[in-house]
């Protein structure tokens, strides 16, 4: 009965001990961090493009880009183990623990941020933005975190430069009104609003989403669209982000009338770049002004 | 006072009523048998002395009590039932089904006492089950089964057994020991039985008293001798039925005209 | 082997290894994972804590032990336990082999509750305090429902409580289906996994916030026993044999769900285990609850352990849902059980 009574009191002293332990490790870390894992495909994008690409040991199974340097080992974002992360980093000279000192993730799975974080691991939780100025932060951020400021900073202007040049390129068109539908799946159709990142990327293009119309509660960002809605709202301009092909698009029955279907203005993104708000957030603005500009100007598109 | 006193009993289904204004008296350490055609309320009305149906008006008493005050645990000390169907368990030994008999005794909580095994013994060995003791209920034939379900019955120690068409699926041998094996019972250990049966000749020579059933309405009760011999018996059957003394033993068949 | 009822000396030697693999499963659990930690300095560590000795492990390979594997362990065994008596118990009540732990809308109920915890409170993202709470009540919601349409009088049966459950699964997992679909892809994802199961997240104060419900409704499940064995006679004949099925009943299914939830709210709806292990069970030790349920409370934990060691261990860095596992791996072992023993499943 001692012998448990024992047991039960050092369980507990060791449970109550610990987090007086790792908070002593986390006040340390100041010199550029030696490892660093990244469950964000674009946390990774951001890292390479900021020059502390050597410095990430670890990624997550759809960081794809860019296509090489990435490291070997890949964890799944959506269910990682809390422990294998924890000895994942090389051991060296200079970094003689197999604990991470930064992990970037972009969803907070297995309650990965909590348990590394009393373990004394520096998480960062950078989650989709949901304007632009949130994404440069990110940028920023991760250039403090890391050590390259200045890249970081060079970078965040470079994309600033990018984007506002193409906002102004558009032609002003006050009294033409470009509708757009953008589109994230198919079968059902669903699109997103104005609240969101890509949608205020549209908005500052000066286009008219048809999604906002139907918004509803808080989270309703990413509403479906009934193909009836769709076609009554004839939207001129047509982005696909999920699956569809421009030729599929044009067989749709609801679609096939629409302004965008007949005046060739439907435009395929790639998946990867729709879906990230790091460094190719340039190239994706690119992508979206010429469209709009493809429309103003009457010609058609691809 | 009577052992069972059924009390202007009315039982309902809905809108239907199977059972209307019954009363009953029956004698401790007797037989009765409920008889009648399809559809007369014989089960309701074995069901509603056993206690397990809601009564609409009327009464049960069972030695004084009226069983619907009671608990189930303590009306099953006064009344056990052998229905038409049993629903038997496969994968159960014969000994542990009929020790389900002195669930009464012990509860749901508590395993069986030296006393409640000695008496499971004692039935087991009175109906000649002991060598089927170890054995899975499913493995058993009709007959067997059907004498299993009696030591349950047997086994819960009541003063009243009520039987539904124990001889159900039941060749005329196995039938035939059954009823012997119930009439020593009453005999032996002043047993008071409630059955139903379809068969009038059975019913007739071993039952002391029959009760007439039809469309939920007591026709006739009296002595079997009489009731076999009544007129009504042949009204309520819709068919011309003639009794035949052999060896002493009333004979019941019907006459095509 | 012979289908029959069991000696005493078969259900003694299944006793035996069951808790044998209990206990190669929770040294499992502490030991195998994807970190190599040398078995023997674990369990000098494990003595250390006693007094004997001193510990080898890094501060590191402490935390990991203490913090990360033994928590979730101890979360698995509660889990396996609770669900695994409650699967059984729900077949005894309705004497139903295809009965669950989750059939009266405690899967619908907490599904429902985490929905609305992630999507609506969390804003798109599962909150460690609303997520299990509004999980627990959505599942003794959803069981009320189900017993005060289906479960209240002398009519009720164990055909009307089925149907009632059905009933209510079916309105409360549309409710979520409506709200899934009216939020983000990001909280549908939330929801997904949440709905998925998972001991990952377990630490020290979930096992200890659940540890009571489970204890006290284990222990109410396995005393239950010997009152579904009366009642596998059917409800009229084990009235008249002196069981207060009513009363029974509800008290079975009080402990079973309230049981489930608190563990559905912790790790998800983790399933098979509840439907299978009893079966498993059932075919080693015989048709007799008074055998299978104290039984089933050792083989769950064991069984969910050992699924869950293998879960975070094989595809490391990442870690394969459990449920996945817990199927691959019972899916077979019932099969083979089965057919060695060529006979038929009550």
């Amino acid at each position: 009965m001692f012998r448990s009574l024992r047991l039960g009191l050092a369980l507990s002293a060791s449970i109550l001990a610990l987090p007086v332990l790792s908070s002593s490790d986390a006040a340390a870390t100041s010199s550029p961090p030696e490892c660093v894992v990244s469950l964000s495909p674009t946390a990774t994008e951001t890292l390479f493009a900021i020059g502390a690409g050597s410095q990430v040991q670890a990624v997550d199974s759809d960081s794809d880009y860019p296509t090489t340097g990435l490291p070997t080992k890949r964890i799944n974002a959506l269910n990682p183990s809390v422990e294998a992360v924890l000895g994942i980093c090389k051991k060296t000279a200079s970094h003689p623990s197999t604990k991470p000192d930064l992990v970037v993730i972009s969803y907070d799975a297995n309650d990965i941020q909590q348990k590394l974080t009393t373990l004394g691991v520096k998480v960062v939780n950078q989650d989709a933005p949901t304007s632009l100025s949130g994404a440069y932060a990110q940028i920023t951020q991760l250039g403090e975190l890391t050590g390259h400021v200045q890249k970081a900073n060079a970078l965040v202007g470079s994309l600033k430069a990018t984007i506002d040049a193409d906002i102004a390129s558009v032609p002003s068109h006050p009294n033409e009104k470009v509708t757009v539908y953008y589109e994230i799946s198919t079968n059902p159709y669903y699109s997103l609003t104005s609240d969101t990142f890509v949608g205020s990327l549209l908005k500052s293009l000066g286009l008219v989403n048809i999604a906002d119309g139907d918004s509803t509660s808080a989270d309703a960002g990413y509403p479906q669209l009934s193909g009836e809605y769709i076609a009554s709202a004839n939207p001129k301009l047509i982005f696909l982000a999920g699956d569809a092909s421009v030729a599929s698009v044009a067989k749709r029955p609801a679609f096939k009338e629409t302004s965008a279907v007949v005046g060739h203005h439907v435009v395929e993104l790639s998946a990867d770049i729709a879906s990230r708000w790091g460094p190719r957030l340039g190239s994706l603005m690119d992508q979206l002004t010429a469209a709009v500009k493809a429309v103003l100007a009457g010609q058609k598109l691809g | 006072m009577s052992w069972v006193e059924v009390d202007h009993l009315s039982v309902k289904a809905g809108a239907a009523t199977l059972l209307s204004d019954v009363t009953l008296s029956i004698e401790a350490g007797t037989w009765c048998t409920i008889i009648g055609p399809n559809g007369a309320g014989k089960t309701t009305l074995v069901e509603a002395v056993a206690g397990l149906r809601r009564v609409a008006s009327g009464s049960v008493q069972i030695a004084g009590q009226p069983i619907g005050d009671l608990n189930e645990r303590e009306r099953a000390r006064l009344v056990s039932l052998v229905p038409q169907h049993p629903q038997v368990p496969a994968g159960m030994t014969v000994r542990d089904y009929v020790a389900l008999g002195r669930v009464a005794y012990h509860g749901v909580l508590r395993a069986p006492n030296a006393g409640d095994h000695q008496v499971v013994e004692s039935v087991l060995e009175r109906l000649s089950l002991e060598s089927f003791a170890q054995r899975d209920v499913a493995t058993l034939s009709g007959g067997e089964r059907q004498r299993m379900v009696l030591a349950r019955a047997l086994a819960q120690s009541t003063m009243v057994i009520v039987l539904d068409e124990p001889t159900t699926g039941l060749d005329l041998r196995h039938q035939m020991e059954l009823l012997e094996l119930l009439k020593t019972e009453v005999a032996d250990c002043g047993l008071t039985i409630i059955a139903t049966l379809h068969d009038l000749t059975l019913a007739g020579q071993f039952a002391d008293r029959l009760v007439l059933l039809d469309q939920g309405v007591v026709v006739v009760d009296g002595p079997a001798r009489d009731v076999v011999r009544s007129r009504e018996l042949s009204e309520h059957y819709g068919m011309n039925l003639r009794v035949i003394d052999v060896d002493g033993s009333d004979v019941i068949v019907p006459v095509r005209h | 082997m012979r289908a029959g009822p069991p000696t005493e000396q078969r259900v003694a030697f299944v006793t035996g290894v069951t808790v044998v693999g209990l206990v190669v499963a929770m040294v499992c659990g502490l030991v195998v994972g994807p970190t190599s930690i040398g078995t023997w300095r674990v369990v000098g560590d494990v003595f250390s804590h006693v007094g004997i000795g001193h510990s080898t492990l890094t501060g590191l390979q402490s935390t990991i032990i203490w913090q990360l594997r033994a928590p979730r362990m101890v979360l698995g065994l509660l889990a396996g336990a609770m669900l695994a008596v409650a699967g059984g118990t729900y077949q005894g009540v309705f004497r139903n082999p295809l009965a669950d732990p989750y059939l009266l809308g405690v899967a619908a109920g907490a599904g429902l509750g985490a929905t609305i915890a992630i999507v609506d409170v969390g804003s798109g993202v599962s909150t460690p305090t609303w997520t299990p709470l509004l999980a627990f009540g959505g599942a003794m919601i959803a069981v009320a429902c189900t017993w005060l349409i289906g479960g209240k009088g002398l009519r009720s049966n164990a055909a009307t409580l089925i149907l009632a459950g059905v009933a209510v699964s079916a309105l409360l997992t549309s409710a979520q289906t409506f709200l899934q679909q009216q939020s983000s892809a990001n909280s549908i994802t939330h929801v997904y996994l949440w709905l998925l199961g998972s001991l990952a997240s377990a630490d020290w104060q979930s096992v200890l916030l659940v540890v009571p419900y489970v204890a006290v409704c284990t222990f109410v499940c396995v005393l239950s026993g010997r009152a579904l064995d009366a009642m596998s006679v059917g409800e009229d004949e084990s009235r008249s044999l002196g069981v207060r099925v009513s009363q029974v009943r509800l008290i079975v299914i009080a402990a079973s769900s309230l049981g489930t939830a608190a563990i559905v709210s912790a790790v998800g709806l983790i399933g098979f285990v509840g439907i299978i292990v009893p079966h498993i069970v059932r075919l080693l030790v015989g048709t007799s609850y008074r055998r299978i349920l104290p039984i089933s409370v050792i083989f769950g934990a064991a069984f969910l352990v050992f699924c869950d060691t293998i879960a975070r261990t094989v595809m490391a860095p990442s870690e394969l849902p459990l449920g996945v596992v817990t199927a691959v791996i019972g899916a077979p072992v019932f099969v083979v059980i089965l057919s060695l023993r060529r006979g038929s499943v009550r």
